[in-house]
């Protein structure tokens, strides 16, 4: 993929992530369209790719709240690294494993947001944990499903028709 | 060496995951109004391209906003062209009734000013037109707002124009409300006095003076400034008289070589309208 349909998704991303996402909202949760654009795209890259796309994405997020400038970019540079590092290498490629990745990165951005936003204060950052990040996750990680299901699935047949002329 | 060979070489992801996490502390420990002030260059930066698509589009609205301004600017002008077109004919009927000379109005060439004279008190302008161009000695010259002087030398591709701030250049005026004439003579920079205007004339501050054809140096009609100080000489005949002219004179860029008369009867303009308007309606 270049990088000029790269830059489209991350638009996109952010885009859905400033217009959508706040109307779909369920119990204040919302999902996070960017971290299933950064699961996606981290998954089929080589480890440095995935790390700068990570943090291109977290900054560009970070830019429309600057007063956190660099939080996003550092939270998601780390989920970058670990999915291409452990997701790309080791994990199978089918939704469920793509649905465990989301849900996993959407804890651990929180985990590092919210530290970030209540300066390591233990008892507001377990309190949003579990009021928002969790069902955040959790809907993030369905509507990932949804969008692999979407993307890949209606391509599913010519994809696996290139695969088995390759074989 | 080693050590750049160990940090690039057998661990480049390490390094770069650890160097976006740096500059991502370095951002995140940045004092606030730095981190707002750098976020604000960074998407103004992005978001150039969008910004410039954007301004774009705001051009086109403002452009076709300003497009129908014009067309309801030329449908009013196109009455009011009818209605002089009557004025027009009424006017020739009753100058043949009087057994007057049929008249004209004038014909514009645009020039642009190439150079400026370096005299103080003799100022000419040279303009891009010339000979080649029809261009004579003696025609007037003008800006859109008035009368700005008279081609006095003509060279092949250029032509010299004395300006009315010459002092050896005087205009014969009239008054557009009360018709009183006088020589306007330049005073210094934009400012003129009305010379030979009597003691009992009738002539006022924010008239108009427009030139009077006589002597034929300049065509009749022209607008040339307007009056803004009447004084009465102490025991004199004649009142002294002060004008500003409607050009900026310093400060010409292009200009027009009246370069004839044309018939009052010729439509070319109305003829090029009506054109348009066929050309528009689909109709030969």
């Amino acid at each position: 993929m270049n990088p000029v349909k790269v830059l489209v998704i991350f638009i996109l991303g952010l885009i859905l992530q400033l217009t959508i996402a706040d109307k779909v909202a369920i119990a204040g949760a919302k999902p996070d369209f960017l971290i299933v654009i950064l699961v996606a795209l981290a998954l089929n890259r080589n480890v440095i790719a995935a790390v700068i796309i990570g943090f291109s994405l977290g900054f560009i997020q970070d830019l429309a709240s600057p007063a956190f400038l660099g939080m996003n970019a550092f939270a998601k540079s780390l989920i970058a690294y670990g999915i291409a590092r452990i997701g790309g290498e080791y994990l199978p490629h089918n939704i469920l494993y793509f649905i465990a990745l989301i849900f996993s990165a959407v804890l651990i951005n929180d985990i590092i947001s919210l530290n970030v936003v209540y300066s390591f204060s233990f008892t507001n950052v377990l309190g949003s944990f579990f009021r928002y990040s969790l069902l955040t996750a959790v809907y993030s990680a369905l509507l990932g499903g949804v969008l692999y299901v979407l993307v890949f699935g209606l391509g599913m047949i010519g994809v696996v028709r290139q695969r088995s002329r390759i074989e | 060496m080693q050590f750049l060979a160990f940090l690039f070489d057998k661990h480049l992801d390490k390094t770069v995951l650890v160097a976006v996490l740096v500059v991502s502390l370095v951002f995140l420990n940045l004092p606030e109004a730095s981190k707002v002030n750098k976020a604000k260059a960074v998407t103004s930066f992005l978001l150039y391209p969008v910004n410039k698509v954007s301004r774009y589009f705001a051009s086109v609205e403002e452009l076709r906003q300003e497009n129908t301004d014009l067309k309801r600017m030329v449908a009013t002008l196109y009455h009011e062209r009818e209605r002089l077109l009557q004025f027009r004919d009424e006017r020739n009927r009753l100058r043949k009734l009087l057994g007057f000379k049929e008249d004209s109005f004038y014909r514009f060439m645009p020039c642009e000013v190439i150079a400026n004279s370096s005299e103080r008190f003799l100022h000419s302008v040279v303009v891009d037109r010339g000979k080649v161009d029809g261009v004579k000695v003696g025609m007037a010259v003008v800006d859109y707002r008035g009368l700005v002087g008279r081609v006095i030398e003509v060279f092949p591709h250029s032509a010299r124009v004395m300006l009315i701030n010459n002092k050896s250049c005087s205009v014969s005026c009239i008054d557009k409300r009360s018709r009183v004439v006088g020589i306007l003579e330049w005073e210094r920079g934009n400012l003129f006095s009305l010379e030979y205007v009597g003691s009992s004339e009738d002539v006022r501050p924010q008239d108009t003076l427009i030139t009077s054809g006589f002597g034929k140096l300049f065509p009749k009609g022209f607008t040339v400034g307007t009056i803004f100080h009447v004084a009465d000489e102490k025991g004199g005949l004649a009142r002294k008289v002060s004008a500003v002219a409607f050009s900026d004179l310093n400060k010409l860029e292009e200009l027009f070589i009246v370069v004839g008369g044309r018939k009052w009867e010729e439509n070319e303009i109305y003829d090029e309208l009506e054109k348009l308007s066929r050309k528009k309606s689909g109709v030969k």
